[in-house]
This record gives C-alpha cells, structure tokens and sequence, in this order.
C-alpha cells in the first residue's frame, strides 16, 4: 500500500489520487521525448513508491551514456522492471553533451560510474592501435553495459543503439544471442569506421519463429543482418545515411542485406550525399515478392538499384531527388510493365548535363498502367517529357505535375476517366512547333485543383463538379480573366478557394467571389484583396421586393459568398476596420438566412471561424481586436514583408 | 436538454449532446430515459463545471473514444501533443487544473482527462526532482532508507 500523503501538504497536486498520478507518469515515461522513470523516483515519497511498484514504467530504458559504466544503474532498471517486455534505448553519443546537467537530467539518465567501482570485464575488448581515451572508455562501458543486459535479450521488444564503432562492435560482441520476442531493433553509429567497414550483429530468433516480425532501421551504416531466421522475420527495413562522407557505397551492403531478407514488406534508403565515385559492381538480382512499398531518396545509384529488383507485389514507389537519365528510364520502364500492382508512384526528378539527349533514345511505345492510382512526378520534369508522354492512366485518381508542358499535362489527364484531384505547378508553355490546345478539355470528376503559375491551364479546362480550387501565381497577370472565364464556362460548385500570392483588381475579386455562391471556405494569403473587397462582402443580404413578383427575390441576392463559414486570411491588403465591419455584418447575415430558412424569432449564435493575420506595419485597430476575436477567429501575430 | 446540479447548488441547461460527453452522464440518461429530474454532481463546483462543459461543448460533434482506442493506447508510445484549442483551453492555474483532472474523471470524460494529464506531464518532464517540487509545491519526506538509496542512485547517475 502506498503511503498517507504528509500531513501538511496542502499543495494543489496533493488532490490528486494514486491513479491519475501513475497516468501523468506513463504519459512522461512513454511519450517520443522520455522522462526517466528514476528522476520521477527521486522527487518525493509517494512517487517513488507509486513508481516503484509499476514494473510497466520501468520497462522503457532510455540511457544516454556520458561517461563509463552504466552497469549498477541498469541492473537495477532491470530489477524494477520484473519480467515485463523492455524497450530500451541506448545513446554513447547524447548530441547535448554540453547542455548543463539540470536542464537535462530527467530526459534521459545521464550515467557515472564513480572512480573506485571495479570493472570486472577490463581486457576483454579488443584493442585499436592509436584509440583514444574517450574510445577506450565508451569501448569499456559498451562490454560492462552489454554484460549487465545479456540476461535480459529474451524481453527485449525494442532495441535501439547508437555509438561509435568500437563500442557497436564489444556490446553486440557481448549481446548476442536469442531475441525471440524482438519486434524492432534500430542501430546506429556516427563514425566513418572505414570505407567498407560493415558492422555486425549476432541476434538469434528460436527455431519456431516463422511467424514473427520485427522492423529494422540502421543510420549510416547498413549492418549485416544476423542469420536466415531472422532475416527471414524482417517486415521492414529503413536504412538512413545522413553523417557519412560520399564515398560509402551503400549499394554493396544494401544488396547483401536484401538478399538476408526475402519476406520484406517494406524497404525505405535514405542519403544525405551525392555520388559515392564508384562504378556498379556486376550482381545478381534479388526478387523481394513480398514488397508492397519502397522509398529510394536520394541514392546516387538508384537506377542501377531499382534495375537488379524484381517487385512483383509493388504498390508504392517513392523516388526522391534521382536524376533523369538513360538507366533511370529504363529502369522505371521495366518496373512499370512489371509490377502490375503498382498503385501509388511518388517521383522527384533532376536534370544534370545531357539527360535530355539520352532521353531521345527511349522508344516511343505506350506504357498503359491501369492499376495507377496516385501519380506525382515533380522536379525538373520537362527532362523526361518523352518518356512521360507514353505513359497511360486509365486509372489515375489523383496526379500531380511540376514543370511540364502544358501539352503533356494534357496528354496524361486525358487518358484518365477517373480524375479527381490535380496539382499542376509551372506549367510550361506548349513549344512553338506544337500545335496548342484551343478548345476546353473536360474534367467531369475532377473534385480538387491546385495550381501555380499555371492560369494558361485553368484557362483550358471545363471542371462542373469541382469542389476545392487553390491558386498560387508568382505575379500572373492574366489570372483573373481566366478564373472568371473558367467560373462562367463551368459553373463549379466550388466549397473551398484558397488563393495564395495573387494580385488582382478588386473588381475581378469581387467578380469571382459573386459567381461562387456555395463558396463555405476562402483562404487568402499575401494577396491584394484590400479593403474595398472586403466592403463588398460585407452587403448584408436582403430581400428584394420587386414590384409585381409574386415572391421576394432569394435572400442571397446582394450577398457575396453568403455561405462562408471559415476564413484563413493572413498578410492581405486590407485593414483590420474593414475585417471587423465585415465579420459583424456577417453574422448579422448568417442570422438573418437561419430565421428566413428555419421561420425561427430568435437568432441562433453562429460564428466564422478560422485565422486571420495582419502585415507588419498594419497593427490590429481600436477595438476590432475584440470585436475579431469574440467571432472565434484567431489572430496570429504579423510577419516582415 | 439536461439540467445539471453542482456541488454548490447551482444549475447548468445544457444540450444532450455536451453532456453526454461525459460517460457518466450519458450512463445516468440512458437509465432514467426522457426525465426533466435535475442531475446531481457532487463532486463537481460550478466554476469547474463551467469549465468542463466548455470542452464538452466546443467538442460535441467529435466521435467518442471507442474501447479499441483506449485498448490501443495501452500498447504504443504516447504522443504528449495538444490541440490548439485544448492547449488555450486548460491554460489555467495550477488549482484548476487539478480541479479539471478530478472532473474528468469523476465524470468519465477520457479525452479531458487525456489533456489534464498530459498538460501535468509536460510540465514535469525536461525537470530535475528539485524543480518539480518547486514548481508544485511538493513536501521532499523521503525516509532517510530512500534517502541513502537515492545518494547511492545518484551516485550512478551523475553527471562528470
């Protein structure tokens, strides 16, 4: 039993019973940013007892390791934790080394070994010739830690490290053995540790563990996956190279560690630099028939990498920051016609010297996808205009292009019958020779547009159903003709208009705004609508009596956008008078419709809500702070133009 | 409509729907049915209640936590983050927020305890044992058993 509380405690804290107290410590001891349950242990009587009989809070060890042995710390970590599944999280390299103790001593346990304790492992590790002190502690510490955990591998659920190389190598020299209950293990290391040093880890999983799954990520290096049963259990692998120098060829260990693993689902190759200089080894290709997703970014040797798999269960494929070329088409080619399954494809792409006229060699034969869902392609995409042309969408639902011409924005939403959402940014100009489009080209599922610097598009399409339009230019001029033109023609039902850095004249404004009357959300960012817009939108609406009609004209006449309901309207022209005069008038508005719809005297409170923010210089007038925020809308604090 | 009776007497009308956010209430209706009888809340005081039924009323609309939610929080690291509105909403003094803990809880509103909860953590965590105490208040009586073990933890965990 816990405790009475002390007599004399009357601090508000002290309401609080057992239970709720244990729930605030699971939320500090189990979120994505730890407090150590031992600095909850330390603050008084009560939370030590209550925290000391929860066995599950113990089972979370996040140690930072400062200094040498953190071996008495952990074994009495272990003790508290009973039998339970751990999750541990071991750092040799806290990156706040420098911060002062007090501003981080709960975040995660800072370890001292004092000077006199005894250390039963001295000699066991292997000696580097010229290591310094600082190594020869970690590596003496990583034993002595492993030593202390070795008995607990059987309840590790989750195993995260990070070190240099010499102290990976003695603790999992140490640690190794069966982990039948392991479901993620991460492992990291920060130092260089030679070109093609591959670290190694000696994990086992029991003879009947087909079933079992864990996820593995390594940084910076890609670690050799320890035996057939365990590669056998890995579901997902996630291999990040941020802190390496350019010349680590991950392409070698990656194809190793592929090979280790054949029931991968997911595989996820990250790298910070460029080229590693080497040419591609000749290798045997790896079929991974259980992969549904893959995300490459970044890797210098991405075509090659992507030539050598064979995915016949791909569903997504993400490829970020590769350049166009020859083997990158070619590549792409062959997985397209391969992977029938292919659902969702995510490219960034760049230009780099002569792509352009290797590019001119790809065939000309169409590429009919019909399983493509989602189809982003973006970066220097005009590069591979030709191979893009080929490509087929029966089935495309949401595609989104960056910088191709107007022409293959076309070609590729034209062979689409089920689009419904369009991100199209810079489109290009149709070349002199093309033959341009004249004449509208429909979207009727088309529900969401986004578009920039692309009002040429808008000024092409018939959209009738389309629900969502967002606009950014870069200073088109020619972009309120077109929206007003598009609206005319195709009449849309638009709920949501976001118009982002656009300049317009109040009247083409205010002429869109009136031929959008089912409008209920309008975002307004770093736009010119000044406050003579807003005065329009701020007519109250009226019945219209007019001689001889049978009926009063519909309420809504002289009203602009008389369903708004939110508004995100930040650093625009206008002041803030003008938005309080509006906002008032809108309520009124807003009542007005209810009583006139529902025949009710009374007049329900409703509110436009959302955010709205003034540019620097354009202070927040009178009162009209209070009269903003009372309609609900949050003011966010003004930014230097 | 539900009438609510605080602990200090006083009455609160509100819709159904805020005060079924409350699984206590919402239990309470479903075993009385269609009544006018005024509901009593003895543990709750108005200027708390107050509070608790702005939340419940500025979150109506959203879907109930299901068991399975709650099974699955059990299971997988917690996130400490707070909604915006949430975090404008319990920026209260220390008395209150422990008054609004207690509601919640008494009153079986989950989400609402969620935020007491976490707000409480995120004032803890990024502290030493010595500033929590400060910060709320809290008597240091460890027995001077726990006080040699603490030295001894201390000695283990210190810093160079």
């Amino acid at each position: 039993m816990v405790a009475p509380l002390p007599p004399l405690a009357d601090a508000p804290i002290y309401q609080l019973p057992s239970e709720i107290l244990l729930e605030i410590f699971a939320h500090a001891i189990w979120s994505v940013i730890p407090m150590s349950a031992l600095a909850i242990s330390h603050v008084c009587h009560l939370w030590r007892q209550l925290i000391i009989q929860c066995p599950y809070h113990w089972s979370r060890m996040c140690l930072r390791v400062d200094t040498r042995a953190p071996h008495l710390l952990a074994k009495r970590w272990l003790r508290l934790s009973a039998d339970l599944p751990l999750f541990i999280e071991i750092d040799f390299e806290p990156t706040w080394r420098n911060v002062p103790a007090t501003s981080r001593s709960d975040a995660f346990v800072v370890l001292r070994e004092p000077d006199d304790i005894e250390d039963e492992t001295e000699g066991e590790g292997e000696s580097l010739e010229g290591e310094g002190e600082k190594v020869r502690d970690h590596r003496s510490m990583a034993t002595r830690f492993a030593l202390a955990l070795k008995g607990s591998m059987g309840r590790w659920q989750e195993f995260s490290i990070r070190a240099k190389q010499a102290a990976l190598s003695d603790f999992f020299r140490v640690c190794s053995g069966c982990t039948p209950n392991l479901k993620r293990l991460s492992a990291s290391t920060d130092d260089e540790g030679g070109r093609f040093w591959t670290p190694s880890i000696q994990f086992e999983l029991p003879p009947d563990s087909a079933s079992t799954s864990i996820d593995v990520s390594f940084g910076n290096r890609v670690f050799s996956i320890p035996g057939p049963l365990f590669g056998n259990a890995v579901r997902n692998l996630s291999i990040d190279i941020l802190l390496l120098d350019s010349r680590y060829d991950v392409t070698e260990p990656l194809f190793a560690a592929l090979a280790a693993c054949p029931n991968l689902v997911g595989l996820s190759v990250r790298q910070k630099f460029g080229s590693s200089g080497s040419s591609p080894q000749p290798r045997l290709p790896v079929t991974l028939q259980s992969l549904t997703s893959i995300s490459i970014i970044s890797v210098p040797e991405i075509g090659d990498i992507l030539g050598l798999l064979q995915l016949p269960s791909l569903q997504s494929l993400q490829l970020h920051n590769f350049t166009w070329g020859h083997s990158m088409t070619t590549a792409l080619e062959d997985l397209f016609n391969h992977c029938r399954s292919l659902s969702i494809v995510d490219l960034i792409g760049h230009a780099l010297g002569n792509e352009a006229n290797l590019l001119e060699l790809v065939s000309s034969v169409d590429i009919i996808l019909t399983q493509i869902k989602e189809l982003r392609i973006t970066g220097d995409a005009h590069i591979a205009a030709r191979f893009l042309t080929r490509l087929v969408l029966p089935s495309v639902e949401v595609l989104c292009l960056e910088d191709v011409e107007l022409e293959l924005a076309f070609r590729l939403t034209n062979t689409s019958h089920h689009l419904t959402s369009f991100t199209l940014h810079r489109a290009r100009a149709a070349a002199p020779n093309t033959a341009t489009t004249t004449s509208r080209v429909s979207f009727p599922s088309l529900k969401s547009l986004e578009t920039l610097n692309s009002s040429n598009f808008i000024n092409h399409i018939h959209a009738p159903d389309l629900k969502s339009l967002v606009v950014k230019t870069e200073n088109e001029e020619s972009l309120g003709p077109c929206l007003l033109s598009f609206f005319d023609d195709s009449n849309p039902p638009l709920l949501t208009l976001n118009m982002d850095t656009v300049r317009m004249s109040p009247r083409h404004f205010v002429a869109c705004f009136k031929k959008l009357p089912s409008v209920e959300t309008l975002g307004l960012q770093n736009t010119n609508v000044s406050d003579i817009v807003l005065e329009e939108l701020s007519m109250v609406p009226r019945r219209v009596a007019i001689e001889g009609a049978k009926a009063p004209e519909p309420i809504e006449q002289g009203c602009l956008l008389p369903r708004l309901r939110e508004i995100y309207w930040l650093y625009n022209h206008f002041r803030s008078p003008a938005l309080a005069t509006f906002l008032e008038s809108r309520n009124a508005a807003l009542a007005a419709e209810i009583c006139r719809v529902s025949g009710a005297s009374r007049v329900p409170h409703r509110r436009i809500e959302g955010k709205v923010g003034f540019i620097r210089g354009r202070h927040v007038e009178g009162n009209d702070e209070e009269v903003i925020k009372s309609f609900g809308i949050h003011i966010v604090r003004p930014i230097i133009i | 409509m539900v009438n609510l009776v605080t602990s200090d007497n006083e009455s609160f009308t509100v819709e159904k729907a805020v005060a079924s956010r409350s699984v206590l209430i919402k239990n309470m209706l479903e075993d009385v049915g269609e009544s006018d009888q005024p509901i009593p809340l003895p543990n709750v005081t108005a200027s708390v209640l107050k509070k608790v039924l702005e939340y419940c009323d500025h979150h109506k609309n959203e879907p109930m936590p299901t068991s399975e939610d709650l099974a699955a929080e059990d299971t997988r690291k917690r996130t400490t983050d707070i909604g915006e509105w949430d975090q404008k909403f319990i920026q209260v003094d220390q008395e209150m927020l422990f008054e609004i803990i207690l509601a919640a809880n008494y009153l079986d509103i989950k989400p609402l305890l969620d935020v007491g909860c976490k707000t409480v953590a995120n004032m803890i965590k990024g502290k030493t044992p010595e500033e929590i105490r400060k910060l709320f208040n809290i008597v240091n009586d460890f027995t001077p058993e726990e006080e040699a073990q603490i030295k001894k933890e201390n000695e283990w965990a210190e810093d160079r």
